[in-house]
C-alpha cells in the first residue's frame, strides 16, 4: 500500500492581500489558509470582495499587495505563461458566470484543459464524456453551450474544473443556478476533490446550505475577513 | 397529535410499542414519543370512536393489546390533511429573542454582532451534521425530516444575515 | 462598456463602408455604366478595340464585382454586436419600426459620408490612372463638366438608398419576440446577399451568352456564382461544408473552428469576396499566360501590343489585389467584432490556462481557414477553362492559373498571419479579468 507523502505545506496561502479597483477598495488584508484536503467557504454579502479573492488566489489577478502562494509557488515571482500552465495542470477554476467558449459542444469545451497541454483529442474525449456523465449531462455532451439551460451550463463547467483531478479547486457560485438536488450532486463532486483525493477546495458561496458542507468558513465583510469559524 | 395515531395505526393493527418505533422512525430529529403518553391517546381514540381495540394477546410476555382504525378514524384524518397547517409564526424563538435582546441592549456594532455570527456558526455546524449523513442509507422520511429542519435552519440565517445588515445601518432612536 | 464597442466598431465600419462606396462607384461603376454606350469619350482604349470589347467587358464585371460584394459585405461589418444591441434595446422596449429607423439612420450616414468622398477619391484615381498612365494604357476618360452635377445628385441618391437598405437589411429582433433570434438562424447569409449573388450569377450566364467567343469563362464563373447563392440560401458556408469542423484535434483547431461557426455570417460573406478575387485574378493571370505564350497557330503580338494588354492584365490584377485586402480587412473586423461579443469566453479560456499565444493562434487559423480555400478556389476557377484551353493547345502559359492559385493562397495566409499578429492587442485586451464580470 502506497500512503501519500505527507504535504505539511497549505495548498493555498494568501498573506494581506489588498486590492482596489479604479476607487473601489475590494480586498483590505486578507490572510487565508487553505489545507490538502480541506474545504473552505468564503461567505459574505454582494459586493464584499468574494470574486477577487478567488481571482487573486487562482492568479488572475496580482493584488496590489500581500502575497499569494500557490502550491507552493509565490505567483508574483510566476510569468502569465507559468501562471497559465499551474492553472491548467493543478488547479480546477469554476467561475461566477459562464465560462464555455461559445459554438464549440460541451464534449470539447470540457476536454480543453487537456487539449491545451497537448493531449490527444481522443482521449481527452473520452475524459471529457466521462466528465460529463459524472455530472449528469452525458446526453447534452454534442450540444453547445448556446443550447443548454443555465443549470446544465453550470454543469458543463463544473465537469471541466474537475477533468484533471486539480490539486487545488477554486470555484465561484458553483451552483448558483441549480435547484436543490442538482446542486447537491455537484457539490458533493466538488467536496470529494477534498475528501476523496485530498485535494483542497475554495468554495464561493452565498448559499448557507453549500457553506454548510464546509470544514471552515472565512466570511468576508467591506474585503475584510469579518468571522472565521471551523464547522467541522 | 391525535391524527398522527390514527395515520400510524392505517399502516395496519398495531400495539403500543409499534406505534412508538413507527413514529420515532418517521419523525428522527423529534423528541422520542413517550410510552405512556402512546397508551393514553390510544385510549382516547378508543373512547372516541375513532379507533378500536382488534385483539388482546400475550405471547409469553405482556400482555398486549392491538389496536385498529375505524372508519370514523379515517374520516377525521382525512379531514385533518384537508386543512392546511396554520403557518408558524417566529417570535418565540430562541435565536429571534437572543438576537433582539443583544441588539437592544447592546451599543450598536460589536456585541449584538458577535452574538448573530456565534449563532451563524451554531447554526452552520447543525446544519452541516444534518446534511453529512448518507442520504441514501436513510428513508425518503428522514431525509426529508432532515432537509426540513436544514431549510429552517437556512431561513434562521438569512434572517441574521439581515439583521447584522440591519445593525449597519442606524435607524432612528427607538423607544427602550 | 457593450455599446462603447459597439460605437467603436461602428465608426471603423463606417470609415470601410464610405471608402467602399466610393471605390465601387467611380472605379467601376462607371466602367460598367459606360460599357454599354458607344465608347464616345473613348474610355479606355481597351474599348476602342473593337475585338476586345467583350473581352473588356467581362474583365470590367470582374473588376466590378469584388466590390459590389464589398459593399455587400460591408454592410454586414458589425452585424454580430449589431444584432445583440438591437436585441437588447428590444429588451428594453425599443418596436420593430424603431428599430428600423435607427438602422436607416445610420446607413443613410454612412452612406452620406461615402458619397461625399467620391469626388476626391474620383480625382486620386483618375490622376493615377489617366495622366499618370501611357496613354495606351489610360483606363478613364478626360475629366468632363458634367461630373459636378453628378456628384451631389449621387450624395442624394446614395443617402435614399443608404436608408432604404438599412431598412430592409433584416434585423435580428423584428420578426418575433427579442430573443426568438437564436444565434444559429442569425448565422445564415442575409436574403439581399443571397439575391445579389444570384442575380451576379445570372447576369454573367447571360453575358456568357452573348458574347459568345468568351462564353465559356463568364458561364462557369456565373454557373459558379448560381451555386453559391443557392448553398448559402440553404444556409451553408460554400466553402467549409455545413459547419466548420476542426481539421486535427488540437485546442487552436477546436477552438479555431468553434469561432469560425460563430462568426458564419461574417465568414461567409468575406469569403464570397476573396472567392470573386480569386476568381479575378485566376482570369487575368490564365490572359496574361496566354499573352506571354501565346498558343501556336496563334497571332504573335509585337512587344508594344504585349505591353498594351499585360498592362490590362496587370491592372486587374492589381485592383483584384486591393480587394482581395480590403476584404482581408473586412474579415478581420469580423473577427475583431466576433471578439468583442465573446470577450468573456475569451477570458476565462484564459483563466482557464491558456496563454495569450495560443489565443492568438487560434486568430490566425481563423482567419487563414476563412480566406485561403476561397481565394484558392476562385483562382483555380477563373483560370482553368482557359488555361486548359491553352494547354490543349501546349502553350505553357496555361499553368499559370496553378502558379497564380498557389502564389495568391500563400500570399492570403501569409497576410492572415501578419493580420492576427496584428490582432494581439485585441486579444488581450479581451482577456482582461473585468470581461470575467461581463454576465
Ligand atoms: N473591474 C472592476 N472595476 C471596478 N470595480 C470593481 C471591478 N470588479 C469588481 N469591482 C468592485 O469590487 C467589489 C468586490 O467585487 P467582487 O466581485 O469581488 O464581489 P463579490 O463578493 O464576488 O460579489 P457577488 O456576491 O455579488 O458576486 C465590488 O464592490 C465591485 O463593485
Ligand atoms: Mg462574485
Amino acid at each position: 500500500m502506497t500512503a501519500a507523502p505527507p504535504i505539511p505545506d497549505p495548498s493555498l496561502e494568501l498573506r494581506a492581500v489588498a486590492h482596489s479597483y479604479a476607487r473601489t477598495p475590494a480586498l483590505r488584508g486578507v490572510s487565508l489558509t487553505l489545507h490538502p484536503g480541506e474545504v473552505v467557504a468564503v461567505t459574505g454579502p454582494s459586493g464584499c470582495g468574494k470574486s477577487t479573492l478567488l481571482h487573486a488566489a487562482a492568479g488572475l489577478l496580482t493584488p496590489q499587495a500581500g502575497s499569494v502562494t500557490l502550491l507552493g509557488r509565490d505567483l508574483a515571482r510566476l510569468d502569465e505563461t507559468e501562471r497559465a500552465v499551474l492553472r491548467r495542470r493543478e488547479v480546477g477554476i469554476v467561475l461566477q458566470y459562464g465560462q464555455l467558449v461559445p459554438d464549440l459542444p460541451l464534449r470539447d469545451n470540457v476536454a480543453l484543459p487537456l487539449l491545451l497541454d497537448g493531449g490527444d483529442l481522443a482521449a481527452a474525449r473520452t475524459a471529457a464524456h466521462d466528465a460529463l456523465a459524472r455530472v449528469g449531462l452525458a446526453d447534452a455532451a454534442g450540444a453547445v453551450p448556446q443550447e443548454v439551460s443555465g443549470g446544465q451550463a453550470q454543469r458543463a463547467a463544473v465537469a471541466r474544473a474537475l477533468l484533471t483531478s486539480p490539486r487545488v479547486l477554486l470555484a465561484d457560485e458553483p451552483v448558483a443556478s441549480l435547484d436543490a438536488t442538482g446542486g447537491r450532486q455537484v457539490l458533493d463532486l466538488l467536496l470529494d476533490v477534498a475528501r476523496r483525493d485530498g485535494g483542497a477546495v475554495l468554495l464561493v458561496t452565498h448559499d448557507n446550505t453549500a457553506a454548510a458542507l464546509a470544514d471552515r468558513e472565512v466570511r468576508l465583510r467591506d474585503g475584510a475577513v469579518e468571522h472565521e469559524a471551523v464547522l467541522r | 397529535m391525535t391524527e398522527l395515531h390514527l395515520a400510524l395505526l392505517l399502516r395496519g393493527p398495531a400495539h403500543g410499542y409499534e406505534v412508538k418505533q413507527a413514529y420515532d422512525r418517521w419523525f428522527p430529529d423529534a423528541k422520542p414519543l413517550a410510552f405512556g403518553q402512546v397508551y393514553a391517546t390510544l385510549g382516547r381514540l378508543v373512547r372516541d370512536g375513532l379507533a378500536e381495540v382488534v385483539e388482546t394477546r400475550s405471547e409469553g410476555g405482556p400482555e398486549r393489546t392491538v389496536y385498529a382504525v375505524t372508519d370514523e378514524g379515517r374520516e377525521r384524518l382525512r379531514a385533518w390533511l384537508a386543512e392546511p397547517a396554520p403557518p408558524a409564526v417566529a417570535g418565540t424563538e430562541d435565536v429571534v429573542r437572543k438576537t433582539v435582546v443583544a441588539l437592544r441592549t447592546s451599543a450598536p456594532g460589536r456585541a449584538a454582532r458577535a452574538v448573530a455570527l456565534d449563532q451563524r456558526t451554531a447554526h452552520l455546524r447543525r446544519m452541516r451534521e444534518l446534511q453529512a449523513r448518507d442520504p441514501a442509507a436513510d428513508d425518503v422520511a428522514t431525509r426529508l425530516a432532515h432537509r426540513y429542519a436544514v431549510l429552517h435552519l437556512d431561513a434562521d440565517l438569512r434572517w441574521l444575515d439581515e439583521a447584522v445588515e440591519a445593525l449597519d445601518s442606524p435607524t432612528p432612536e427607538e423607544p427602550r | 462598456m457593450a455599446l462603447l464597442v459597439a460605437v467603436a466598431v461602428l465608426t471603423v465600419h463606417d470609415t470601410v463602408l464610405s471608402g467602399v462606396t466610393s471605390y465601387y462607384r467611380d472605379a467601376d461603376g462607371r466602367q460598367v455604366v459606360e460599357v454599354g454606350r458607344e465608347p464616345v469619350g473613348g474610355l479606355a482604349p481597351f474599348l476602342a478595340e473593337p475585338g476586345l470589347r467583350p473581352g473588356t467587358a467581362i474583365a470590367a464585371v470582374l473588376l466590378a464585382t469584388p466590390f459590389l460584394a464589398l459593399a455587400v459585405q460591408a454592410l454586414r461589418v458589425g452585424g454580430v454586436l449589431e444584432q445583440r444591441r438591437e436585441r437588447q434595446l428590444s429588451l428594453a422596449g425599443a418596436a420593430p419600426a424603431d428599430l428600423r429607423r435607427l438602422r436607416a439612420a445610420r446607413t443613410a450616414a454612412a452612406f452620406t459620408r461615402g458619397g461625399f468622398w467620391v469626388a476626391p477619391a474620383y480625382l486620386v484615381l483618375w490622376v493615377l490612372l489617366h495622366p499618370a498612365l501611357p496613354p495606351g494604357a489610360r483606363l478613364l476618360p478626360r475629366l468632363q463638366a458634367e461630373l459636378l452635377v453628378a456628384w451631389p445628385v449621387l450624395v442624394l441618391l446614395l443617402r435614399w438608398g443608404g436608408a432604404a437598405l438599412g431598412a430592409l437589411t433584416p434585423g435580428a429582433a423584428h420578426r418575433r419576440g427579442p430573443l426568438d433570434a437564436a444565434p444559429a438562424t442569425s448565422n445564415a447569409p442575409s436574403r439581399a446577399h443571397v439575391a445579389g449573388l444570384l442575380a451576379l450569377g445570372l447576369v454573367l450566364v447571360a453575358g456568357g451568352w452573348w458574347w459568345l467567343p468568351l462564353g465559356v469563362v463568364p458561364l462557369a464563373v456565373g454557373a459558379a456564382l448560381v451555386l453559391l447563392a443557392v448553398r448559402a440560401a440553404t444556409r451553408r458556408s460554400v466553402f467549409t461544408g455545413p459547419r466548420p469542423r476542426a481539421r486535427g484535434g488540437t485546442a487552436v483547431a477546436l477552438l479555431a473552428a468553434a469561432q469560425r461557426r460563430g462568426g458564419l455570417a461574417a465568414a461567409t460573406g468575406t469569403s464570397a469576396v476573396l472567392f470573386v478575387c480569386g476568381l479575378s485574378f485566376g482570369y487575368t493571370s490564365a490572359m496574361a499566360g496566354s499573352l506571354l505564350f501565346p498558343p501556336r497557330g496563334g497571332t504573335e503580338y509585337d512587344s508594344e501590343r504585349l505591353t498594351f494588354y499585360l498592362s490590362g492584365a496587370g491592372l486587374a490584377a492589381a485592383v483584384g489585389a486591393v480587394a482581395a485586402a480590403v476584404a482581408l480587412a473586412s474579415l478581420l473586423l469580423g473577427l475583431t467584432d466576433h471578439l468583442a461579443g465573446t470577450r468573456r469566453a475569451v477570458a476565462s479560456t484564459a483563466a482557464l490556462g491558456t496563454p495569450l499565444r495560443t489565443l492568438v493562434a487560434v486568430q490566425a487559423r481563423c482567419l487563414v481557414r476563412s480566406a485561403v480555400p476561397p481565394v484558392v478556389a476562385g483562382t483555380l476557377l477563373g483560370g482553368l477553362p482557359l488555361g486548359i484551353a491553352l494547354l490543349a493547345t501546349s502553350s505553357p502559359g496555361g499553368l499559370a492559373p496553378l502558379l497564380a492559385a498557389l502564389v495568391g493562397g500563400a500570399a492570403v495566409a501569409l497576410a492572415c498571419h501578419l493580420l492576427a499578429r496584428a490582432l494581439t492587442g485585441r486579444v488581450r485586451a479581451a482577456t482582461g479579468l473585468e470581461n470575467l464580470r461581463v454576465p
